[in-house]
């Protein structure tokens, strides 16, 4: 029946519009964080969703999930901060390439996709409870 | 009489699956209005209604062993799934990534399909009270 079907694809789309509220929690809290790799030391690298919509080939419909997670492809900022205990011979320090404007930004139209799919979730479960109401 | 009851739920029956198929498809493109080269879908509902239509009258046999001239022959209606053709929807808007979603679009026609969902289940609703009314007397 497609009015179940409408649970399962917004159900999915929530899935994912959280696991990006998620990543971009991550990239705000750690964007003063440094990362310490093999005897290094590394700025925390910005993080971002990569949504596809997993639709069936038959239809051509369908839900939506997370493909990957990949690095923000944006420079790393080097600041010039001579105090810093990791700044390197000439004084300049790695900074994280998070952006707390476009994360702010990304975060207001995730929820509010994931509020649009509320709506339609409600919507559909009412539907399904009028139907059943049939001949009553 | 059950027959005569069941062509008058027919028509009705038809159209709440379109509408709940469309009501599908409409979800379908919310949830993916952030998704990279995703197409906005929809239903032709002129030609799916066409169909439905000259469905209604053509009845196609089923073939059932019979055993006894007095068994009955059923019918069925042709190919009901093949009913919907879903296509992109023609737009002149398309973002950079490719998607071609206009959400205030998906949003308005998803309110007017469930409200075209619940009209349709209100007439149904009235047919049996019109029906339980001639049956009570």
């Amino acid at each position: 029946m497609s009015l179940f079907n409408i649970l399962d694809i917004s159900g999915s789309a929530m899935t994912a519009q959280s696991e990006k509220i998620n990543i971009i929690a991550k990239n705000l809290a750690n964007s003063e964080s440094i990362i310490y790799k093999n005897g290094k030391y590394y700025p925390y690298i910005a993080k971002r969703v990569v949504l596809t919509s997993c639709r069936s080939n038959k239809t051509g419909i369908g839900g939506v999930k997370v493909a990957a997670i990949i690095n923000d492809k944006n420079p790393i900022q080097i600041i010039y901060d001579p105090n810093n205990p990791l700044s390197n011979k000439k004084g300049y320090v790695l900074k994280s390439n998070v952006n707390p404007i476009s994360e702010t930004i990304e975060h207001i139209s995730a929820s509010r996709a994931y509020q649009a799919n509320i709506e339609v979730l409600k919507t559909a479960k009412y539907m399904i409870l009028k139907t059943l109401s049939i001949g009553e | 009489m059950f027959e005569k009851i069941n062509t008058m739920f027919n028509l009705n029956q038809n159209l709440l699956n379109l509408y709940a198929k469309r009501e599908e498809i409409l979800s379908s493109n919310i949830a993916n209005s952030e998704t990279p080269n995703y197409k906005s879908m929809d239903i032709n509902f002129k030609d799916t209604f066409k169909k439905i239509l000259k469905n209604n009258i053509n009845f196609s046999k089923i073939t059932l062993q019979r055993t006894s001239a007095n068994h009955l022959l059923p019918k069925i209606k042709k190919n009901n799934m093949s009913l919907f053709t879903i296509q992109p929807i023609k737009t002149h808007t398309i973002k950079v990534d490719g998607n071609t979603v206009d959400m205030d679009r998906e949003r308005i026609e998803f309110i007017k399909n469930t409200l075209k969902y619940e009209e349709n289940l209100i007439f149904i609703k009235n047919e049996i009270k019109n029906i339980m009314h001639v049956l009570k007397g």
